[in-house]
This record gives structure tokens, C-alpha cells and sequence, in this order.
């Protein structure tokens, strides 16, 4: 007897244990970061005072998690957040007393090969670039062995063709990718951790922000946001999403 | 059955082989400008720019700021029937893609490389100019290229082909038309006007 109780008692701090290890996983997975990036310059020679910012096209799409960990495009929440998102960009930039241009979008009679519809696939391509060297720290021995090394990227002279359209002298673009846990995921979550087969991951907010000189086309500013209690559904949480977003953004 | 099991097993061994190549290639270089370079033991280059190098088995990626801002691939010691990026080798299966086989038409082969990057996910794929040419006893083929990101970004670039003992060898190099291309276009066709091959 007192054998089984000291193997029941061994099996409940063992489950006790798991349980709590769960527990610290699901609360890791639940933080928010940033990771923001400047160009050499930033600190001691760039006067953004006075100067007047663009957002160019911001790009946000919402999806549902199911239950197998299928994104499913949820195109009245992207709808919702893609009215929010810049709202409260706009309000934050205009706190600021930042000199904020009307929001950029090119005109969709333009063919694909004109300059600014080229200068903003350009501009992906760089996100794509600085995210990959700067954020996950794959190595570029051009850009030397710092990992905390200085953006030194740029989309060139051809970004006067933005200028032009929009009378800015900098570029803000928003990339912004949200899923939300469905109720089938976050039954099998909690399942999951229970049983301790594992912790499974749920909705996760992921989004990049990039400021560009519109006169040398250098990038002076970047920043990753990653969040799991992001939410851009409501204004509140496309405020607090905004305010992330803008992390260090010196407007 | 027991020629399955063995062709299995087979099978499982050079994927294991390549795995561990793959993983043995180690950390990228640094090309540092004006020094000659052997790469892949087949072609001799000498760079006016500085480039980081990334090693792979029977491949090579250069790139100054990033494989999505400026690439240089070369392809070494391709071999009769199979994929010029190295995703396999033709079969009764799989008959259809850009398999290399010796002996090709300079206009094949300018089409395998076409196909493979087309393959590959980009779109509107072409290339211009076809030149043959001679050089280290091989006879070579030059093309530009031009091609289109999925996300619309215009590339353009420069190809060199030849065969060296029955196998393909290939040097491409692409860049955005949008302010890289032009940047770098002088230094990279020196590259390839300078370049030489291992005997």
C-alpha cells in the first residue's frame, strides 16, 4: 500500500512538474518582442525633425487557426484590420506631430513594370533580405560578423519616383501577418498540455516595419514585432499593435 | 524483393552521403576583390567586388547583399540526364523537366537553364543573345537573362554555359533591374570575359 502511495505520490509531482513546465511554455510563447534596427547614421547624423513620412501600402492579412494548425484567410477580420491598423498608425504619427502625408497607394492602372510599383517590389525584397542577415542571423560576411551590425541596405535613387507621387521625404511600410487560435485549436491546446503530449503553438501576431530615406533610398529603420496576445480585431488592440510597430521610430 | 530492399537501401545511402556533404560545406567566405578563385575546381575567377561565398556540393551561391538583392550561381560537373538545380535524375517516372543530356543543341541548352529557373518559381523567364564562343579548349555559351520575381520585381542577368567532359558546367548571375543590376553589371561582365576553366 504504502508502495502504491509513494509511486502515486512520485506520479503526481511528476505530473505536477510537466504540468508546470506546460504552464512556463504556454506563458514563454505568449510574450511579445521587437528587434528594432537602425542605419549607422541614425544616432548622430540623421535629423528626421521637421520632415514629412508616407505609409506606402500597407500589407495585412488576418487568419484563423484551425485545429489541424491550417491558416484559414479570414478576409472580414483583414477587411476590419486593414481600416484599423492604419488608423491608429496615423494617430500615433500625428501625436507625434510627425508631417504625415496622405496614405500612399499606386494607382492600379499602372503596369507592373512602372518605377514605383518596381521600387516597392524592390522594397519587399530587401524586408526579406535585412530579416533574413539582421533578425534570423543567417551570416552575410560582406556586412561583416557583428550580429548586432548597422542596416546598410537600400532601394536605390529609383524611391524618388515615390517621392514625386507623394511629396515625402521617408517611407513608412507596415507588413503585418495575424492568426487567431480557433476554438477547435485551443480545445486541443489545452488537450495537448493536459496529457502533456506537448505545447502546441496558436494564433501568433507577426508583423515589420521599415522606414526609407525617399531622397538616397537608404533603409534608416527596421523593426520585427512578434507577439502572441496581439490582436488586431479591435481598435484597442490595433492601438497597442501600432505603438509596437513604431518602436523606436524617431517621429 | 530483395532488389527493392537492396535499391532502397541504396538509395538511403547517398541521400545520407549528400546530407552529410551538405552539412560539411561549413561557413560562408568572403571573395576578396582581385584575388583568383577556384570554384568547384572547374572555373577560375577573379572578382573586381568583394562577394560572401556560400559552398554547396557541386554548387556555389555569391551574393554582395543578399541572394534576393544579387546571385551569382555556378553549377559544376552536371551529369547526362539529370536536373540542372540537382533535383534528381530523369526516369521512366519523371521524364519530363530540364534534365541535362550531352550533346545538347546550344539552344537546349540555353532552354534547360530557362526551364529550371521557370521550375524554380519565377516567372516570364527569357534569355537574349545567344553567343558561342571559345575558351580553354571549351566551347562556351553566353546569354542574358531576364526574368520576374513572384512578387512582380524585374531581374536581369548574364548566363555562361559549356560541357567539360560530358558534364555541364553553368555560371548565372541575376539582379533587380531596379537599381542593383546597374550597379554591379560592369564589375560582373568582366567576371565572365576573365573567367577560365579547369582543363
Amino acid at each position: 500500500m504504502q508502495a502504491f502511495g509513494t509511486h502515486a505520490g512520485s506520479l503526481i509531482r511528476h505530473r505536477f512538474a510537466g504540468l508546470l513546465l506546460a504552464l512556463v511554455a504556454l506563458f514563454l510563447s505568449a510574450c511579445s518582442s521587437t528587434h528594432v534596427r537602425t542605419d549607422a547614421e541614425f544616432d548622430v547624423a540623421r535629423d528626421l525633425g521637421g520632415k514629412s513620412v508616407v505609409l506606402v501600402e500597407p500589407s495585412i492579412q488576418l487568419f484563423e487557426m484551425q485545429a489541424s494548425g491550417l491558416m484559414e484567410p479570414r478576409a472580414d477580420w483583414t477587411r476590419a484590420a486593414r481600416e484599423k491598423l492604419p488608423a491608429a498608425i496615423n494617430a500615433i504619427l500625428d501625436q507625434r506631430k510627425a508631417n504625415l502625408k496622405p496614405e500612399y497607394r499606386v494607382s492600379a492602372d499602372l503596369p507592373s513594370d512602372a518605377r514605383p510599383r518596381q521600387v516597392l517590389a524592390l522594397n519587399e525584397a530587401v524586408i526579406n533580405t535585412i530579416f533574413t542577415h539582421s533578425y534570423l542571423h543567417v551570416p552575410l560576411p560582406t556586412r561583416g560578423a557583428s550580429r548586432r551590425k548597422p542596416l546598410s541596405w537600400t532601394l536605390g535613387p529609383g524611391v524618388s519616383a515615390i517621392r514625386e507621387e507623394t511629396g515625402a521625404d521617408y517611407m513608412l511600410t507596415v507588413i503585418v501577418r495575424d492568426s487567431y487560435t480557433s476554438t477547435g485549436r485551443a480545445a486541443l491546446m489545452i488537450l495537448a498540455a493536459a496529457l502533456q503530449i506537448g505545447v502546441l503553438q496558436g494564433g501568433q501576431q507577426f508583423g515589420v516595419a521599415t522606414l526609407v530615406d525617399l531622397r538616397t533610398g537608404d533603409v534608416v529603420w527596421f523593426n520585427v514585432l512578434s507577439d502572441s496576445l496581439g490582436d488586431l480585431r479591435d481598435v484597442e488592440g490595433a492601438q497597442a499593435t501600432a505603438s509596437k510597430l513604431l518602436k523606436g521610430l524617431p517621429l | 524483393m530483395k532488389t527493392d530492399f537492396a535499391r532502397t537501401l541504396k538509395r538511403l545511402g547517398i541521400l545520407c552521403a549528400l546530407v552529410l556533404l551538405v552539412s560539411c560545406s561549413g561557413a560562408p567566405g568572403l571573395v576578396r576583390p582581385n584575388e583568383p578563385v577556384r570554384v568547384q575546381r572547374v572555373f577560375e575567377v577573379q572578382s573586381p567586388i568583394e562577394w560572401a561565398r556560400y559552398r554547396g556540393v557541386g554548387n556555389e551561391t555569391w551574393t554582395v547583399d543578399g541572394t534576393a538583392l544579387n546571385r551569382l550561381t555556378f553549377l559544376a560537373n552536371i551529369r547526362d540526364k539529370h536536373h540542372i538545380f540537382g533535383y534528381g535524375r530523369q526516369t521512366r517516372r519523371n521524364p519530363d523537366g530540364p534534365f541535362f543530356r550531352t550533346g545538347m543543341e546550344p539552344n537546349e541548352l540555353r532552354d534547360l537553364l530557362v526551364d529550371g529557373l521557370a521550375q524554380a518559381g519565377f516567372a516570364n523567364v527569357g534569355a537574349r543573345n545567344l553567343q558561342p564562343g571559345h575558351r580553354d579548349g571549351f566551347t562556351t555559351y553566353r546569354f542574358d537573362l531576364d526574368l520576374r520575381a513572384p512578387n512582380g520585381l524585374i531581374y536581369q542577368g548574364h548566363a555562361l554555359m559549356f560541357e567539360r567532359r560530358e558534364r555541364l558546367n553553368v555560371a548565372f548571375w541575376f539582379a533587380p533591374t531596379e537599381h542593383y543590376h546597374a550597379r554591379d553589371v560592369a564589375a560582373v561582365e568582366q567576371m565572365f570575359a576573365d573567367m577560365h576553366f579547369r582543363q
